[in-house]
């Protein structure tokens, strides 16, 4: 075999060998994209199943706190109420029995 | 160029490449994850809001319930106490009036018996009433009719029959016994229940913030 073409053999088997070397990054490369995919639709899961447990119970407590100011307010103004009436049961009494005793004529 | 030459040149162009196509591979996976994030925070936002929007729904519609149940136990409350200064005004007056032979009494029953005849048309009427009271009336029989008479502006004949049936006052009946006027105690009372209640309510709350 001569020499140039002994050299021609390399180079073709050196081209062969790039061929390969690129043809391995392309299907690195559609690794990488395909692993990327997997992560992102991972990342759209998780956020679609967030019950937001958290924020969830922060609510409530607001709610119930909400609730709780409510009848905090009602029982002060049934307390206020009572205590009212029982000052002035007495008074009304009074009335009552001034109006069944007094006569229209 | 020479064969090593040319070679080198095939070995810096393959690395060039290839490290063009993991450049392109990474940014490409870069953007994928980045706008997945994106993606995920709106997500995350858009399911916050319609939480919130949930919430505040079914926070109004509890917070409604708790107000009516609240206002009808205030309601209760002061029907309750209204009550119990009816109840009390009428347990005071059956004893204030359970005397028949006390002057209140003479002048309540005086002032009920006016009050009835004055409201009845014609003259001639029964006075019914308990057997004390039937009693207390037949022996006054006269002044009362005076009384009676004089109010009215018109002789007044009256006749006077005994009602196990009343307690406290009167009923005022027309002679053909077409008409009456009930002015027993009870009567009264309910009277008063009927047209006074609301300044009773007032008088009972007054004060309340």
């Amino acid at each position: 075999m001569s020499k140039e073409i002994e050299e021609l053999m390399t180079i073709v088997e050196q081209e062969k060998v790039a061929e390969n070397a690129i043809e391995q990054a392309r299907r690195n490369s559609e690794e990488t994209i395909k692993t990327a995919k997997e992560n992102a639709n991972k990342i759209i899961m998780e956020a679609k199943s967030v019950d937001s447990e958290e924020s969830q119970h922060e609510m409530n407590k607001e709610s119930e706190e909400k609730k709780r100011r409510l009848q905090e307010e009602h029982k002060r103004k049934l307390d206020s109420l009572n205590k009212c009436a029982e000052t002035n049961l007495e008074q009304a009494v009074k009335k009552i029995i001034e109006d069944v005793m007094k006569v229209t004529i | 160029m020479s064969i090593t030459n040319f070679a080198t040149h095939i070995e810096k162009e393959t690395k060039s490449e290839i490290e063009e196509i993991r450049r392109k591979a990474e940014n490409e996976a870069n953007q994928i994850v980045e706008e997945s994030k994106k993606k995920a925070q709106d997500i995350i936002k858009e399911q916050k809001h319609k939480m919130t929007q949930e919430k505040f729904i079914r926070e109004r519609s509890e917070l409604a319930i708790i107000r009516m149940k609240q206002n009808t136990e205030l309601v209760k409350t002061k029907s309750e106490w209204l009550d119990r200064a009816f109840d009390e005004a009428q347990k005071k007056l059956f004893e204030l009036l359970k005397d028949t032979n006390s002057p209140t009494y003479k002048k309540f029953l005086n002032d009920i018996i006016v009050e009835g005849i004055v409201s009845m048309k014609g003259s001639k009427l029964i006075i019914q009433s308990d057997q004390k009271t039937n009693d207390l009336l037949k022996k006054n029989s006269a002044t009362i009719t005076k009384s009676a008479s004089k109010v009215k502006g018109d002789n007044i004949d009256l006749k006077f029959e005994q009602n196990p049936g009343i307690r406290i006052g009167v009923i005022i009946q027309s002679d053909d016994k077409r008409q009456y006027y009930n002015n027993t105690l009870e009567a009264r009372l309910t009277g008063t229940r009927e047209s006074f209640s609301g300044d009773v309510y007032t008088l009972l709350f007054e004060g309340v913030d």
